[in-house]
């Protein structure tokens, strides 16, 4: 029986297994001791190995199998004149054949290539055969002919084109090893080429190594002239980089305006064939190594200026060569050589040892590049090759997952998160985002399956929930509203992130990330009510971001967040009226960004100490604190896009400069007049975004303080500008859903109307409004509550309640309402004698309410009333003896509650139509 | 009746040779078929590799027939020997060179015109492979997967949730065989 057998094969087996396993000298040995007891499988053994050692020497199998591709038969069908002969392979944009012509004259060898449909895009089979003749009569011996462009009956577009056998032109110098002089004599031809097609207005549009072929004779021959255009339907250059399969999202040899949309003209030809050269010289890219993800190499592209040849190689190369190389490959179009004889003459001058035209750049004129940014083209650029790219983009990640190349996956989620750190800036592009949300959860879910064991692993997952979180619901840039979602995976993160500490408890890019995730859930619980939870996590935040920075340096590229983080933490500090620990956080916070010319950072940090030191009853100092800021947030005049999230900014500031200098019945100045302009300004800003971007719930917030504050001021002197003001903030906070804020927002803001609307004569109106902002404070499970803050959604839509009562005439009824509000204000333990905002408060209510007690002529009640609020002031006037805004408070205690709604409003004059 | 390809797997397995017969056919034509709508795609390569084909034929089929549908590398192991077979036959074909078929395979390296197996030998490793599945299964699978279809050893290991090392192994203890049963072969005629 042959060892072949089953029967035998599987004696045999396992001891294979064995001997294989083994080195080649232990195995002698082994197989004697075998051979006395199994001296039958022994020998076998034997044999098999030495035929394993045969077949090796043979390397039986090992050759490439040519592994069939999978295409329809075409041999035999017709295109245009030409009949196919035989298959030849496949090109970059699809099959090709080899063709005879139909009538049997022989011509020249052609070759017939056969594109996708597709590919005829709009203006269809007649702009394709229109413009393949035009090309067609492009003639020249070093140019590869097209013969003919046409469609078939069938709708295959195809290219005749002249056959041509030869190796790509850097695998030529390469094989050949030719020296620097050679090489560029090769490309002189090369460009006396392209010269030609550019006297005939034709633009190749792709030039790279793989269309330039050396013929065996060692002519040079150029492929694929206009190809490129021919593809292309008339939309967008950034198109014809993905149509073609397999260079689908390598923009390697894009030209800077290729990428960025912009026009191509035969300048575009001269950067790429500065590319070639560069390549041929010194054997790198310009734009840097391969493998790097699409969004980096267009960045690298149209933003980084290309290392020197002597850097980029460690080779020595001529200063006048570096020159001409750099001339071509220039970012700005006008910038490169005029045309391509102009560098050929540039090319033959540095050969012949002759001085050159081209100028070297200037140390300034280098310096002043690498200020130049192009960020809004790069976004488009990438986003563009994103979603076009998205079919073989689906197919890819399928493949990948399925796959399990587990790096692929990993480095995908950060480029998703680079992509979206780019998209953030841009109005209008929620929906881009929440396509990135929803496919970075996807991978994110499979990774966490794998992070066991791996610190870096989980510590980049944990950073890629947290990023995710951000763009869901954390409302400190544009979000998509999603909080919940955002608290939960921001839940996973942390838990990520604590398990790296555990492993590596000296981990500082952990401590930072502990850091920033307690602060967006700080964040996060700051919006919900009770809003308890914010202070621990500011606290814990506040702790190891300390840790973070104490431990080293701040990593530059984090400053941004670092610094973010610490405002917005020293901003929970204040409202929870942990004022020392507000002001030194924030002032760490600046010394840190002293560093740094970032205006935002800088201006947010001053409006939160100005709103500190409004808090402390400072109000000169915060006035001069929230001016500086509204400065250093003001933009100058520039080109371009102002950032979003810097003018989201200044609005803010803005409503603060007008709420310290005239915000009724709060903390402030009381400057009405002076009041008015920045909030008109505030309102502008933030309106103008809101309109921008329908689905971004950030802008919308904003309009919130600006409104309610001007439109306070504006409710007795002019009340119907005031209500339009409300009635616009209403419109746009209830397109926005589930978003817990923007209803109390809303909640807000219809209690508030109610005052214009009542001072109108509209009084069913405002009685419905009232409603409509109990109903959904009710809907909230905010109310009826047990105790009511001062200054919370409930406080406002009460006395509104009781002023509209009161308006009404139905002084019981409003005195009901007031006196059950101060129950309830009281039952939630205020701190007056601490706080100054709730002391305004309060002695505001203590004054409504005396007064409505007078109208009743209940005096004794009102008196006691009047005393409480004498007596507030008067303490506070012990403890900032000298405060403007204890003495205007005190004064109108002393003046008592007699008059009626006695109130600090002042009157204003009308505010200046627009 | 029309059979799934889980119960056509499911009865093949059990020993049904007219269910298996039935299996290679489905399979067959369900990789052709997806062939044609890969390639009829917007935006697709004009050709596809085989190793693609078969990533994107699990997915479908998977997804069409639900949880039941084998694991991939079960289902691998069955489309690796589809994938032989129409290799041999491609191999045999153009030495026919025949023309006009609806369907062919054509060689993406055409530099290598001339096959380094030639059909004959081709031929006799298929019919070898059908040998050595009898006695051991996971060699022939090996093959079938490294050969005929180009996954990686590295693909085949996670494949089968088993190390590189040992798919190495049984790379070569099938080595061993097929070359075994060449010569045997041209010895006896």
């Amino acid at each position: 029986m042959s060892i072949l057998e089953p029967e035998r094969w599987q004696a045999v087996s396992g001891y294979l297994d064995e001997v294989l396993e083994m080195p080649e000298d232990a195995r002698t040995e082994w197989l004697d001791i075998l051979a006395q007891q199994q001296p039958e499988v022994a020998a076998d053994l034997r044999s098999l190995i030495d035929e394993h050692r045969a077949l090796d020497d043979e390397r039986f199998l090992e050759g490439p199998l040519p592994l069939p591709a999978i295409q329809p038969s075409l041999t035999g069908e017709t295109f245009g004149a030409y009949t196919i002969v035989a298959p030849l392979g496949q090109g970059g944009m699809g099959s090709v054949w080899r063709a005879e012509r139909s009538d049997g004259r022989f011509d020249r060898q052609v070759a017939i290539k056969l594109l996708h449909p597709a590919v005829l895009g709009r203006g269809g089979e007649e702009r394709f055969t229109r413009e393949g003749r035009i090309l067609a009569r492009l003639v020249h011996p070093l140019i590869a002919q097209l013969v003919d462009a046409g469609v078939s009956r069938s709708g295959q577009p195809y290219l005749v084109l002249e056959h041509v056998a030869g190796e790509h032109i850097d695998q030529y110098c390469g094989r050949k090893a030719l020296d620097l002089t050679a090489r560029i004599q090769l490309f002189l031809d090369v460009l006396a080429a392209v010269a030609h097609a550019h006297a005939n207005l034709v633009v190749h549009r792709d030039l790279k190594p793989s269309n330039v072929l050396v013929t065996p004779d060692g002519g040079v021959k150029l492929l694929d002239f206009g190809i490129a255009k021919l593809l292309e339907d008339d939309t967008r250059n950034g198109m014809s980089l993905t149509r073609e399969a397999g260079v689908a999202l390598t923009p390697q040899y894009a030209a800077p305006e290729q990428l960025t949309g912009s026009s191509i003209t035969t300048a575009t030809d001269v950067y790429s064939l500065g590319v070639l050269l560069y390549t041929l010289l010194c054997g790198r890219h310009p734009a840097g190594d391969a493998g790097r993800s699409t969004a980096e190499m267009v960045k690298a592209i149209v933003e980084i200026e290309p290392a020197r040849m002597s850097q980029a190689s460690g080779r020595a190369f001529d200063r006048d060569l570096e020159t001409i190389v750099g001339k071509a490959l220039k970012k700005a179009p006008q910038e490169r050589y005029a045309s391509v004889t102009a560098m050929a003459d540039d090319l033959g001058r540095f050969l012949r040892h002759e001085p050159i035209s081209a100028r070297p750049d200037t140390l300034a004129y280098r310096a002043a590049k690498f200020a130049r940014r192009n960020r809004v083209a790069v976004i488009a650029a990438t986003l563009a090759l994103i979603a076009l790219g998205a079919g073989l983009f689906e197919i890819n990640r399928q493949r990948m997952i399925a796959e399990r190349r587990f790096i692929e996956v990993r480095q995908l989620a950060n480029k998703l998160f680079d992509v979206d750190a780019l998209v953030r800036q841009l109005p209008g592009s929620s929906k881009v985002r929440q396509t990135i949300v929803d496919t970075a959860l996807d991978y994110l879910r499979r990774l966490g399956a794998e992070v066991q064991g791996d610190p870096d692993l989980a510590l980049e997952v944990g950073t890629a929930y947290m990023r995710v979180a951000r763009v869901q619901g954390v409302p400190i840039s544009p979000n998509l509203g999603q909080a919940e979602q955002a608290e939960q995976n921001l839940q996973t993160a942390e838990a990520l992130v604590r398990s790296v500490l555990a492993a590596e408890p000296g981990n500082r890019s952990a401590f930072l990330r502990i850091a920033q995730i307690a602060h967006d859930r700080m964040i996060l619980a700051g919006n919900r009510r009770p809003d308890d939870q914010a202070l621990p996590l500011a606290e814990q935040s506040a702790s190891w971001m300390a840790r973070y920075i104490d431990s080293g340096t701040v990593d530059p590229a984090e400053t941004q967040q670092v610094l973010i983080a610490m405002n917005n933490v020293a901003n929970r500090f204040r409202i929870e009226r942990k004022y020392d620990e507000a002001l030194r956080l924030g002032y760490r916070a600046i010394d840190l960004a002293g560093t740094l010319k970032e205006p935002l950072q800088g201006g947010s940090l001053l409006m939160n100490t100005a709103y500190i030191h409004r808090d402390r009853g400072e109000l000169n100092e915060a006035l001069i604190d929230i001016r500086r800021a509204v400065q250093v947030l003001t933009p100058a005049p520039a080109p371009g896009v102002p950032d979003q999230g810097r003018m989201a900014n200044l609005a803010l500031a803005l409503s603060r400069e007008g709420a310290i200098l005239g915000e009724i019945d709060h903390v402030s100045l009381a400057q009405v007049a002076d009041a008015v302009k920045p909030l008109e300004r505030s309102f502008q800003i933030s309106d103008d975004y809101a309109h921008k971007d329908p689905t971004d719930s950030l802008n919308r917030g904003h309009l919130q303080p600006a409104v309610m504050i001007l439109a306070r001021l504006l409710r007795d002197s002019d009340a119907t500008r005031s209500l339009a003001l409300y009635d616009h903030l209403l419109l746009h906070l209830g397109e926005i859903k589930n978003n817990a804020q923007f209803r109390r927002y809303e909640a807000r803001a219809l209690a508030a109307s109610t005052y214009p609307l009542a001072r109108l004569g509209r009084l069913n109106e405002a009685r419905e409004r009232l409603d409509g902002a109990l109903s959904t404070l009710k809907d909230m499970k905010l109310y009826p509550a047990q105790q009511v803050e001062l200054g919370s959604e409930v406080d406002d839509a009460l006395r509104a309640e009781g002023d509209l009562e009161a308006s009404r005439g139905d002084v019981p009824a409003a005195i009901r309402t007031y006196t059950t509000l101060l129950e309830l204000v009281m039952a939630s333990k205020p701190a007056p004698d601490d706080d100054l905002a709730d002391a305004v408060d309060l002695s505001r209510l203590y004054a409504s309410l005396a007064s409505l007690e007078h109208r009743a002529e209940h005096d004794e009640d009102a008196g006691s009333l009047d005393r409480r609020r004498l007596e507030l002031w008067q303490r506070w006037d012990r403890k900032l003896s000298g405060n403007a805004l204890v003495r205007r408070e005190l004064d109108a205690a002393n003046a008592g509650s007699a008059h009626p709604l006695a109130s600090l409003a002042s009157s204003v004059p009308p505010a200046p139509r627009h | 009746m029309l059979a799934t390809i889980t119960e056509l797997l499911a009865a093949a397995e059990r020993g049904d040779t007219a269910a298996g017969d039935a299996l290679f056919g489905a399979l067959y034509l369900e990789l052709h078929r997806m062939a044609r709508r890969e390639l009829a795609r917007p935006g697709a390569p004009v050709s596809l590799s085989v190793t693609t084909l078969l990533h994107e034929a699990y997915l479908e089929m998977a997804r069409r027939e639900g949880s039941s549908f084998p694991d991939r590398a079960r289902f691998m192991g069955y489309a690796a020997r589809v994938m032989r077979g129409l290799v041999i036959d491609h191999a045999r074909r153009r030495r026919a060179m025949k023309r006009g078929g609806q369907f062919e395979l054509t060689s993406l390296d055409t530099d290598l015109a001339d096959n380094i197996v030639d059909d004959k030998e081709l031929t006799h490793i298929g019919q070898a492979l059908d040998t050595l599945a009898q006695s051991d299964a996971s060699l022939a699978e090996v093959v079938d997967l490294k050969f005929f279809c180009g996954f990686s050893f590295a693909e085949i290991a996670t494949l089968h949730q088993i190390s590189e090392r040992t798919v190495q192994r049984q790379w070569e203890k099938a080595r061993i065989y097929l070359h075994r049963s060449l010569r045997s072969n041209q010895l006896d005629q």
